[in-house]
C-alpha cells in the first residue's frame, strides 16, 4: 500500500530533478565538457519514471480491490488511503507522460 | 497523572512529543543544507574552471579524518539514548560526554583549519571560496550548538540528581539530533573535496 | 454538573487551567486561545497597513503625472505592500485561525508545544516592528518583495534598505518554522481517540499541508536571505559573475521557496472553504477524500513548478517544459475542489449567511484567477504578459479570492466561537459586496492595463498610452473596497460587546470546536471527546456520552496540566502529555534574538556575540524547570 501511496509522487519529482540537472549540465559551460547526450538522458529518465509511476498506479489498484474485498479497518483510515493514493497515481503517471512527451519533443538550450 | 478508562490504547507507546519536534527542526535544517549543496553545484556547473584559477585544490586528508572522527560520535549518542530509556543515569552521562568530546574535537580541529585556510584564500576572493567557508562554517556551527546542548543535558543530571521523563525526551531527541549532524557531515566533506575527486 | 463527580471534575480542571488575569500572564501565556487571537489582532493591524501603502500606490496611480509620490518612495511602498501582506498579514492570519482553531476541532486541550506557540507569536511581532523600523530611517527594503540581484547587491543599494529585508525575513522565519513544527506534531499526534487519518478536519489538513511546506520551502528563502547578507555586509560573492557567481541563482533560491509559499497562503484558506461549506450548505463535503487528496497533491506538485516565475530568463526550452507541464498539471486537483464544493452546495440544502457569501466570493474570485494562472503557464503567453500589471490582476486574484475572501468568511463563522456574540448580519452583508464590488473594480481592469501594455512597480505613466480610464476605475474600486473592509472592522469591534449571544453552535456545525461553549473554558472540553465519523458534531449521542463521561470522570484529565497523545494513523491512544504553563521564557528569547539582529543589521559584531550568548542563555532558561516541577 505505502508503495502506490510514494512511488508516483516520488517518480515525477525524480524525473522533474534529474531531467532538469541533465538539461542544466548539458546546456552550461561548466557541464559541457561532460558530453552529456540530452536527449537521450532525457529519454531514459523519463522512461523509467512513467514505469515507476505506472508500477504505483499498479500497487495502488491492487490495495483498493482489497479495500473493495473487505480488507479495510473499521474506521476507514486504510480505504481513505486506497482511494487516495489511486487518485494520486493516476495523475502523477499523467504528469510523467505529459512531461515526457514535452521534454523529448523539444530542442535543448535556446539560442 | 490521570488514568483514562474505557477507550483502547495503542499496545506499544510511541516517541516523546520531543523527538517528533526534533525530526521536523532535522527536516527543516536537511533543506537548508541541501539549498547550500545545490548552490555549490549549481554554481560549479557555470563555471568553466572549478575551483577557480589560482584556487588551489581543496585538502582531502585532515577533513577526512576529523569527519571519521565526529561519525563515532553517532556511538556515544547511541548509548546515551539506550542508557536513557533505561534510566541508567550515569551510563547516560558516559554516553552525552563522549559525544560532546568526540564533536569537540571535530569543532576545534575544522575550525582551526578553516582558519588557516582563510589566510590563504579568503571567502571574498571567488564563488567557489564563499560556498567552501559557508557550507563549512554552517556546518561547524550545528556541531558546536550540539556540544552545548549535550553539556546542558549532562551538567543537568550530574548537577539535579539524575534522569527524569523530561531528560530522557531530551537525551533521546538529541540522539537524533547527532545521527543527522553526522550524516550531514558525510555531505558536507564530499561536496567540499568534490573538485579534488 | 448534575453530579459530585461531574462538579468536583470540572473544579479541579478549571483551577489547574486557569491563567491569572494581569500584566505578568499578558507576557508569559501560552494559551493556544490567547495567542490565536493576538496573532489575529497583530496581522489584521498589518493588513491595515499595508492596505494604506496600497492606497498610496493607488492614489498616485489614480492619474498620469500625478506627482503626490516619487520613485524612491514608491519603490518603498510596493516593495513593503507585498513583503507585508506575504509575510506579515497572510499567513499568520491564517496561522492565528489555526492556533485558536486546530487544537479545538482535534479535540485536544493546547498545541503539543504551548511555550514554543508564544516563542512564535513573539517573533512574529518582534520581527514585524523590526522590519517597519526601516520606515522611520527612510530605508524600507525597496527592491520589490522578490528582491532580484543584482539590484539588491551592495553596489546598486548601499543603504540598509535590503539588509532589514534579509535580516527581517530571517528573523521571521524563525517564527513560522517554529509554528509549523508545532502544527504538525500537535495534528499527528494530539488527535482525539478514534480520530484516525481519514477523520481529521479539513481545515487540519490544509494546516498539515501548509506546514509540511513550510518546513520544506522557507529553508531555499534563508540560504537566498543568508548569501545575500554575506555578500553585502562581508564581501562574499554568490551572485556576482565578476566573482564566480551566478544572479539567477538568487531567482531559482527564492522561487523555490516563492511558490510553494502561495500554496502556504493557499491551502489553509481552502481548508477554511471546506469547513464552511458543509456547514451552509447542511450536508457532508461530497467526495471528501479527494478534497483532502487535492489538499496534499497540490502542496506536493507545488514544489516543482518554481521556474514558471523565470519563463522570459533565457533558460533552456527544454528545463521551462518541465515546469510547464507541472503547472497545467496543478490546476486538476484545485479544479476537483471547486467542483467538490459545488457538488456539496447543488446537493445540499443551503442557508445564505456573511460566511457563506465569502465564500461564494471566493469561488468567483479564484476560478478568475485560476483561469488567468493556466493561460500563463503557457510560455509563450508568459513571456508576453511577463512584469505587466497582467501578472498584477493575476496575483490579486488568486491571493485576495483565494485567500482573503476565505479569512473574512472565517472571522464571520468564527467570530461568535471566539467571542460569544454573534456579529451584525445586515452590516455584515452591507460590507461583503463593498467587498466584493471594489476588489473586482479595482483589480479586473488591471488585466486590461497589462494587455494594453502597463508595466508594473512603476511609479507614473503619461498620459495618452491607453491606460488612464483603467487606472481610475482602479483606483475608485480600491476605496470602495477600503469601505467595505472598514465595515467589516466596525462590526467587529461593535459586536464584541452589543451583539447577541451566540450559544455553544449558532450554526449547527459538524466539527468539535462547536461542541465546546462559546468561548471556551481555559481547558477546552471537560472530558476529551470519543470520535467515530468525519462530522463529529453532528454525532449526537457521540456528544452526549462525552458529558456523561465527565460524570463518570473519565477522560477528564483533572489531575495534572494533561492532553491526550495518540498515534498519528489511527487516532488510538499512546500517552497522557503533560503540558507546560505559563513561561516568561519565550518572550526573553524573543527578546534575545531581537538583540542579535539590530546587532547583525548595524554591523555591530561585538554586540551581536552577545546577542548570542543571551540566546543561549534564554534556552538554558528555558529547560531548566521542567513540566511537572
Amino acid at each position: 500500500m505505502w508503495f502506490g501511496v510514494a512511488a508516483p509522487p516520488l517518480a515525477w519529482a525524480v524525473q522533474l530533478l534529474a531531467g532538469w540537472f541533465v538539461d542544466e549540465a548539458h546546456c552550461s559551460r561548466g557541464g559541457a565538457m561532460w558530453g552529456i547526450d540530452d536527449h537521450l538522458w532525457q529519454a531514459l529518465i523519463s522512461t523509467l519514471a512513467v514505469l515507476v509511476a505506472a508500477a504505483g498506479v499498479a500497487a495502488a489498484t491492487t490495495t483498493f480491490r482489497a479495500v473493495r474485498a473487505g480488507a479495510g479497518d473499521p474506521r476507514g483510515r486504510v480505504e481513505f488511503l486506497a482511494v487516495t493514493s489511486l487518485s494520486a497515481a493516476l495523475l502523477f503517471l499523467l504528469l510523467t507522460l505529459m512531461t515526457a512527451f514535452a521534454v523529448v519533443s523539444v530542442e535543448p538550450c535556446r539560442g | 497523572m490521570s488514568q483514562p478508562l474505557a477507550v483502547p490504547v495503542a499496545l506499544q507507546r510511541g516517541r516523546p512529543l520531543a523527538w517528533w519536534g526534533m525530526l521536523m527542526l532535522i527536516a527543516t535544517e536537511a533543506v537548508l543544507f541541501g539549498s547550500m549543496i545545490g548552490s555549490y553545484f549549481y554554481i560549479r556547473f557555470k563555471a568553466v574552471h572549478w575551483p577557480p584559477p589560482g584556487v588551489p585544490e581543496p585538502k582531502v586528508l585532515v577533513p577526512t579524518l576529523l569527519t571519521l572522527v565526529l561519525l563515532l560520535s553517532s556511538g556515544g549518542a547511541a548509548l546515551a539514548q539506550w542508557a536513557a530509556r533505561r534510566g541508567v543515569a550515569n551510563r547516560a552521562a558516559l554516553g552525552l560526554a563522549v559525544t560532546a568530546a568526540l564533536a569537540a574535537i571535530y569543532a576545534v580541529g575544522t575550525t582551526a583549519t578553516l582558519v588557516g585556510e582563510w589566510h590563504d584564500a579568503a571567502a571574498t576572493r571567488d564563488a567557489y571560496d564563499s560556498l567552501f567557508f559557508t557550507l563549512q562554517g554552517a556546518h561547524v556551527a550545528h556541531v558546536a550548538v550540539g556540544v552545548l546542548a549535550n553539556l546542558y543535558l549532562l551538567a543537568k543530571i550530574e548537577g539535579r540528581r539524575g534522569l527524569t521523563q523530561y531528560r530522557v525526551n531530551g537525551v533521546w531527541a538529541m540522539s537524533l539530533y547527532w545521527h543527522f549532524v553526522n550524516a550531514l557531515a558525510v555531505l558536507v566533506l564530499l561536496t567540499t573535496i568534490s573538485p579534488a575527486l | 454538573m448534575a453530579t459530585v463527580i461531574g462538579r468536583r471534575e470540572l473544579e479541579q480542571l478549571e483551577s489547574t487551567w486557569a491563567e491569572e488575569r494581569g500584566l505578568k500572564t499578558f507576557f508569559t501565556t501560552v494559551d493556544h486561545k490567547k495567542i490565536g487571537k493576538r496573532y489575529l489582532v497583530t496581522s489584521f493591524a498589518f493588513f491595515i497597513a499595508a492596505g494604506l501603502e496600497a492606497l498610496a500606490m493607488r492614489t498616485q496611480l489614480a492619474v498620469p503625472d500625478a506627482g503626490v509620490i516619487g520613485p524612491k518612495v514608491y519603490n518603498e511602498l510596493f516593495s513593503m505592500h507585498g513583503v507585508t501582506m506575504i509575510f506579515f498579514f497572510i499567513t499568520p492570519m491564517l496561522n492565528g485561525f489555526g492556533n485558536y482553531i486546530v487544537p479545538l476541532q482535534i479535540g485536544a486541550r493546547d498545541m503539543a508545544f504551548p511555550r514554543m506557540n508564544a516563542l512564535s507569536y513573539w517573533i512574529y511581532l518582534a520581527s514585524g516592528l523590526f522590519m517597519y523600523s526601516s520606515f522611520l530611517l527612510g530605508e524600507a527594503p525597496n527592491d520589490g518583495w522578490f528582491n532580484y540581484v543584482p539590484l539588491a547587491e551592495k553596489f546598486f543599494t548601499p543603504g540598509l534598505n535590503i539588509d532589514y529585508y534579509n535580516l527581517g525575513l530571517l528573523f521571521l522565519t524563525m517564527s513560522s518554522t517554529v509554528g509549523a513544527t508545532n502544527f504538525l506534531v500537535t495534528i499527528f499526534k494530539l488527535r482525539a481517540p478514534g480520530m484516525s487519518l481519514n477523520r481529521i478536519p479539513l481545515f487540519c489538513w490544509g494546516i498539515l499541508a501548509q506546514s509540511f511546506s513550510l518546513i520544506f520551502a522557507l529553508p531555499a528563502l534563508s540560504t537566498a536571505n543568508i548569501f545575500l547578507e554575506l555578500q553585502r555586509k562581508l564581501g562574499f560573492h554568490f551572485f556576482d559573475r565578476s566573482h564566480g557567481g551566478d544572479s539567477l541563482l538568487w531567482q531559482h533560491l527564492f522561487w523555490i521557496f516563492g511558490h510553494p509559499d502561495v500554496y502556504i497562503i493557499f491551502l489553509p484558506a481552502i481548508g477554511i472553504v471546506s469547513t464552511i461549506v458543509p456547514v451552509f450548505a447542511r450536508r457532508a463535503l461530497v467526495a471528501r477524500e479527494w478534497m483532502v487528496l487535492a489538499t496534499v497533491t497540490t502542496a506536493f506538485i507545488g514544489f516543482g513548478v518554481w521556474v514558471h516565475h523565470m519563463f522570459a530568463t533565457g533558460l533552456s526550452n527544454v528545463t521551462y517544459v518541465f515546469y510547464a507541464a507541472a503547472s497545467m498539471m496543478i490546476v486538476i486537483p484545485s479544479g476537483v475542489q471547486i467542483f467538490g464544493w459545488l457538488a456539496t452546495i447543488l446537493k445540499g440544502r443551503p442557508v445564505i449567511r456573511s460566511p457563506f457569501l465569502y465564500v461564494l466570493g471566493f469561488i468567483v474570485t479564484f476560478v478568475i484567477g485560476g483561469v488567468t494562472g493556466v493561460m500563463f503557464a503557457a510560455i509563450p503567453f508568459d513571456q508576453q504578459t511577463t512584469d505587466s500589471f497582467f501578472v498584477v490582476a493575476h496575483f490579486h486574484y488568486v491571493l485576495f479570492g483565494g485567500a482573503v475572501f476565505p479569512i473574512f468568511a472565517a472571522i464571520h463563522y468564527w467570530f461568535p466561537k471566539i467571542t460569544g456574540r454573534m456579529l451584525d448580519e445586515r452590516l455584515a452583508t452591507w460590507s461583503f459586496w463593498l467587498f466584493f464590488i471594489g476588489f473586482n473594480l479595482t483589480f479586473f481592469p488591471m488585466h486590461l492595463m497589462g494587455l494594453e501594455g502597463m508595466p508594473r512597480r512603476v511609479y507614473t505613466y503619461h498620459p495618452g498610452l491607453g491606460w488612464d480610464v483603467y487606472n481610475l476605475l482602479s483606483t475608485i474600486g480600491a476605496f470602495t473596497l477600503a469601505v467595505g473592509i472598514l465595515g467589516t472592522i466596525v462590526n467587529v469591534v461593535w459586536s464584541r460587546r452589543s451583539g447577541a449571544v451566540a450559544g455553544d453552535d449558532p450554526w449547527g456545525a459538524n466539527t468539535l470546536e462547536w461542541a465546546t461553549s462559546s468561548p471556551p473554558p481555559e481547558f477546552n472540553f471537560a472530558a476529551i471527546p470519543v470520535v467515530h465519523s468525519e462530522d463529529p458534531n453532528w454525532d449526537r449521542e457521540d456528544r452526549l456520552e462525552d458529558a456523561r463521561r465527565i460524570e463518570r470522570a473519565e477522560l477528564t484529565l483533572s489531575e495534572g496540566h494533561e492532553t491526550i497523545g495518540t498515534d498519528w494513523l489511527d487516532g488510538n491512544i499512546e500517552e497522557i502529555h503533560e503540558s507546560p504553563s505559563e513561561s516568561p521564557w519565550p518572550l526573553m528569547l524573543a527578546l534575545a534574538l531581537t538583540w542579535l539582529f539590530v546587532a547583525l543589521l548595524s554591523g555591530h559584531w561585538v554586540f551581536a556575540g552577545i546577542g548570542l550568548g543571551l540566546v543561549a542563555v534564554a534556552l538554558g532558561g528555558w529547560h531548566l524547570k521542567e513540566p511537572g516541577e
